[in-house]
């Protein structure tokens, strides 16, 4: 039988892979480097999100022209007004006739305004109260009336039209009588109002002031009752030139030819006194005041020079005053020409100044100039829509230019979110996050400062709790523990990394934080003296005869050990009261008894604040989550020191100890290291604990009895509310953002830090 | 000011013995009619203060419409403009009004503005604990105790004996509790109380109107503020007057003529195209809300009913 087949020797094809084995091999390859791809482009894309979220945070406004419509070229105009969405401005006639402009056609309707005595009387001064959209009219005869342009908006097929129906109040005599308005001003807090007429006789400027007042009800307001006139004219040094009234109808200031300013406030009802009077430009060669109006809220007063110099002087407590008194708090760069209007808005601190063909927008909050070009006209007048949607000049040839404002974010910009600032009503400029209000004039705070700040006091408080006893745990467990227990000891906790943060935050906010808040003292003592004795216990151990340890066997110690700490321990926390007693006594101020309470002391020694919710709290249970985490890593890498090493030690005669601290830990420093950092970005990024274990309060004080926030906590606490791309929701998303370039910026030290350490110890 | 606490104490007593007055819905107001044809899912997101509220009005509800399923999450009343905008919630339901840059949202979606349905009457109340025996406060003394920038021109307080109490607790610091700033009850009091002044920086910012009420029942120096329903018998609201020994209770009367300062309406803000009907499970529910059985759980809650007028108006409104 020939047999060739066999001596061929055995299949060929027995070397050869399998076709299916080459097919899956390359397969994974694809699909391995596919997933991988895919990984990086997910993360990549939410980064791109995150900064496509945030970018236009730091947008300057634009500003464009969309239309502008001819006005009787003859015609002259007291006063220039507009609706909320700057559909529909109005213009005042001396002769009393309203000029309503539409913007969608172009088209002017004049609407007389009915004086309700069917006689004639010249304007003569008028003035917009904003936030009603009420005119104040005064007339050359000495009258005032209050006329309500009536706004209403109507949408149909999608388009929304704007219409106006202005009436006016009766007509009445304010000051003296006969004599012409030449400013006139009302402010209205709804149960208080104000009028303030400026009026001459001539020769001499006179004020004179009415006070209203009525009983404010949920079914609305009662009728108005007039509680006193006052003559303001001899509290002013200096000739008026010009009223302003605030809306909490409560005070008025006075602008005065010689540059200076009269803040007068009501005193009681039974009249004005002067609270102040300053001058904004003091220091610059032309102190006149060119233009001057509220800022939105009343709170801030914005001046411009006639040198185009331009200040905000703000309402707060000066330092031990009673008084709310008017102080600089910004300066912004001088406009390059001669102001004569300025305008504010209906929704945030802008304002808009301008002179000549100059106009810029500003915000006074961030000190930002927003806007600022030459027109290609001359303004006399502007106005800014309520909404702050559009801007309309007024030229010196009677065209009425429309201007479309785009500008979502004017409250924001590097110097808002980084930098130091002064806030309405705050006596220096602070750091701070106050996002919302529950008034529309509130002013925004979004510091992002004391929540970088709170993210590192919450994780440095975390770490100086959790890396002592995880790596010292860590160290303990893989080189003197008994290795039967050790199989027991890591699964433990393994689960112990595994809680939920949630439970972890509800247990220190619920059991923890109360039970720490009357224990201070007891904690103190417990903390000082366990490792103390601990370490104290160590060496009375290995002082004793080798007849007795002998009974232990080397990694059980932890039998004699662990009973003892306990005694102790229980013994010290037992002793805090009496510590308390003698160690923590302070005086009440009030009543001069001594109090012994460690809630009491600690304010009145250190000056800092003493919450419930605090630090320690938030350290001690954020170190729960994080100690596993550290613990298991960490001793991981000890454990995988190769045992030749540590036996080579010990042959050379190392105790247990001399090599876990010479051979061990050297070698294992790499993994070590990556194990704190994993165990710090864990701490960065914890939410849960920290919003319920804390009060979230944003503060900037390193004090372990006060609390914090932190930038994972605000964006969980304040996202609900953060309407879509809103400034506070884009924020929310730079505070992600910086979260994430801060972990980013860890793991990128902790990795260069591995690699360099790992180099370091790859010869042993 | 020196107050006697035997006079106090005899006059609290004398307090608790006087009946109050039953509240009772104006019987002008209509009871619920049942339609057809009403089933789905309704979404209410918003006030904390209305929660209790929203849940029984869900519950009575419900016993109409057996196929109706309503969820209700309170968080606080700016939560309500961003869910009603991204139409997550059809009720969103305020205890204070909507502010204008939250209708500019709303309109730049819509092209209209949110529609306001009033459905209650709050006194939003100052309380102490139960065991104090302070007779009233001037709201200049409210701002004074939790302003930082007292607006209202007094004096700052921090201690009970500032306000004229005597004996143990003349030298105990006042505990301030408030809301936390999402809250519509936070947004109110900042606004009338604090004439639009800053809190001070020691309020302790509770999550729900209940946590207020429950912090000042277990602290004896506590004050704080919160809506009336949310009274318990562990706490007092403190009668407040524009004036010292001016003072007036929470009560409905005080609260309708505006001698109460702190009264309030409490507003559901839905999304109604001005000219079109609403969607029928809304509209019943705003319908059930504002009937005499709506009316009367308001009541059981511990708020007040809302008086006749608003309850004519609001349905002439919503049938527009």
């Amino acid at each position: 039988m020939p047999t060739t087949t066999r001596c061929a020797g055995p299949d060929r094809k027995r070397f050869e892979t399998g076709p299916l084995t080459l097919f899956v091999d390359r397969f994974m390859t694809f699909f391995i480097r596919f997933g991988g791809a895919l990984v990086i482009t997910a993360v990549l894309g939410i980064f791109v999100f995150i900064v496509a979220q945030v970018y236009p945070l730091f947008q300057a406004a634009r500003v464009t022209e969309l239309k502008s419509v001819q006005l009787p070229p003859d015609a002259k105009f007291t006063i220039l007004g507009v609706d909320e969405w700057g559909a529909k401005p109005f213009l005042v006639e001396p002769s009393g006739e309203i000029l309503l402009v539409d913007f969608e056609t172009g088209s002017l309707t004049e609407a007389p305004v009915n004086f309700g005595d069917g006689t004639t009387h010249e304007i003569s001064a008028a003035s917009i109260n904003k936030r009603e959209q009420n005119l104040i009219v005064g007339t050359k005869d000495g009258q005032y009336g209050v006329v309500s342009i009536n706004y209403t908006s109507a949408e149909k097929d999608g388009k929304q039209t704007i219409s106006a129906s202005p009436t006016a109040g009766p007509f009445a005599p304010i000051g003296n009588p006969g004599q012409p308005i030449l400013d006139i001003a009302y402010g209205d807090s709804g149960t208080a109002k104000v009028i303030v007429a400026l009026q001459n006789d001539g020769e001499m400027n006179s004020v004179t002031a009415i006070l209203l007042k009525r009983k404010r009800s949920l079914m609305g307001a009662g009728k108005e009752e007039i509680v006193g006139t006052f003559d303001l004219t001899p509290l002013i040094s200096g000739r008026p030139t010009n009223i302003l009234v605030p809306g909490s109808g409560d005070s008025v200031i006075s602008i005065n030819e010689d540059g200076s300013v009269t803040y007068l406030g009501l005193d009681g009802t039974e009249g004005f006194k002067v609270l102040q009077q300053f001058k904004p430009f003091e220091d610059k060669k032309d102190r006149a005041i060119a233009t001057a109006e509220f800022l939105f809220g009343d709170v801030s007063l914005v001046f411009a020079s006639v040198d185009g110099d331009n200040r905000v002087f703000s309402l707060f407590y000066p330092e031990g005053g009673k008084v709310r008194l008017f102080d600089l708090t910004h300066q912004f760069p001088a406009l390059g020409a001669s102001p004569t209007y300025m305008a504010s808005t209906l929704r945030n601190k802008a304002f808009l100044l301008g002179g000549g063909t100059v106009s810029s927008l500003r915000y006074a909050t961030t000190e930002s100039v927003r806007w600022e070009q030459k027109l290609p006209f001359s303004a006399l007048n502007a106005v800014i829509s309520g909404k702050y949607e559009r801007i309309i000049f007024l030229d010196t040839k009677n065209k009425l230019h429309f201007f479309d404002l785009d500008d979502p974010h004017p409250d924001s910009g590097w110097k808002a979110l980084f930098g130091k600032i002064w806030y309405e009503g705050a006596a220096a400029p602070k750091w701070e996050w106050q996002s919302t209000g529950g008034s529309d004039d509130f002013e925004p705070k979004y510091s992002l400062v004391p929540l970088i700040f709170g993210t590192v006091k919450g994780t440095l408080y975390a770490m100086v709790f959790a890396v002592p006893i995880a790596l010292l745990a860590a160290l303990y467990t893989s080189q003197f523990l008994d290795p039967g227990l050790r199989t027991v000891i890591k699964p433990t906790m393994e689960i112990m990394a595994s809680l939920p943060s949630v439970v972890l935050g509800f247990l220190a906010a619920i059991y923890i934080a109360p039970l720490i808040e009357n224990q201070v003292p007891s904690l103190i003592l417990v903390t000082a003296g366990l490792p103390v004795a601990a370490a104290l216990f160590g060496w009375f151990w290995s002082t004793l005869p080798i007849r007795l340890r002998k009974y232990i066997k080397p990694g059980r110690e932890w039998i004699v050990f662990i009973p003892i700490l306990l005694i102790l321990g229980g013994f010290l926390w037992s002793l805090g009261p009496a510590f308390e007693r003698i160690a923590f006594v302070t005086t009440d101020p009030s009543t001069g008894q001594k109090i012994a309470d460690f809630r009491y002391w600690w304010p009145a020694a250190t000056g800092a604040t003493f919450d419930q919710r605090n630090s320690l709290v938030v350290g001690f249970m954020m170190g729960f989550a994080v100690i596993p985490i550290i613990f298991t890593i960490a001793e991981d890498a000890l454990s995988n020191v190769p045992a030749s090493l540590k036996t080579a030690s010990m042959a050379c005669g190392a105790s247990r100890w001399q090599t876990a601290l010479r051979v061990v830990l050297p070698t294992a420093s790499a993994g070590i290291f990556s194990a704190l950092m994993i165990g710090l970005g864990r701490a960065v990024g914890e939410t849960m604990i920290v919003v319920m274990a804390t009060g979230n309060t944003p503060i900037m004080e390193w004090n372990n009895f006060s609390g914090m926030r932190t930038l994972s906590a605000n964006i969980a606490v304040e996202l609900p509310e953060a309407p879509h791309h809103s400034t506070l929701y884009r924020t929310l998303f730079l505070g992600a953002l910086v979260l994430f370039i801060l972990t980013f910026a860890v793991n990128t030290v902790a990795e260069v830090m591995r690699q360099h350490l790992r180099e370091k110890y790859k010869t042993i | 000011m020196k107050t006697n606490i035997s006079i106090l104490a005899a006059l609290s007593v004398a307090c608790v013995t006087v009946q109050a007055e039953k509240l009772e819905v104006n019987p002008g107001i209509a009871v619920y009619k049942q339609t057809s044809g009403v089933t789905g899912n309704v979404n209410s997101i918003g006030s904390d203060t209305l929660n209790n509220l929203m849940t029984l009005w869900a519950e009575g509800f419900k016993k109409e419409y057996p196929n109706v399923n309503i969820q209700i999450e309170g968080k606080g009343s700016s939560t309500a403009p961003p869910a009603l905008i991204e139409g997550t919630a059809q009720l969103g339901p305020m205890s204070r009004p909507m502010k204008s840059s939250e209708i500019d949202a709303f309109e730049k979606k819509f092209g209209y503005k949110p529609t306001e349905v009033p459905v209650a009457v709050d006194a939003l109340a100052v309380f102490v604990n139960k065991d104090n025996p302070i007779k009233g406060l001037t709201m200049k003394q409210v701002d004074g105790i939790f302003s930082s920038s007292r607006k209202m021109g007094g004096e700052n307080i921090t201690t009970w004996g500032e306000v004229g109490l005597t004996g143990d607790m003349a030298s105990k610091p006042m505990s301030l509790y408030g809301r936390n700033s999402a809250s519509g009850t936070y947004g109110f009091f900042k606004d009338e109380a604090l004439a639009k002044g800053d809190f001070k920086a020691t309020v302790k910012e509770q999550p729900g109107s209940s946590a207020v009420v429950q912090g000042i029942a277990s602290d004896v120096s506590a004050i704080g503020y919160s809506g009336i329903g949310y009274k318990t018998s562990d706490v007092r609201a403190v009668p407040l007057g524009e004036e010292a020994g001016k003072f007036v209770e929470a009560d409905y009367e005080n609260c309708l003529t505006g001698d109460y300062p702190l009264a309030r309406f409490l507003y559901v803000y839905v999304n109604k195209k001005p000219g079109e009907p609403m969607d029928k499970l809304t509209q019943e529910f705003l319908k059930y809300v504002l009937s005499k059985d709506g009316q009367e759980v308001v009541i059981k809650d511990g708020y007040f009913p809302l008086p006749k007028a608003s309850v004519d108006e609001v349905l002439v409104n919503l049938s527009k």
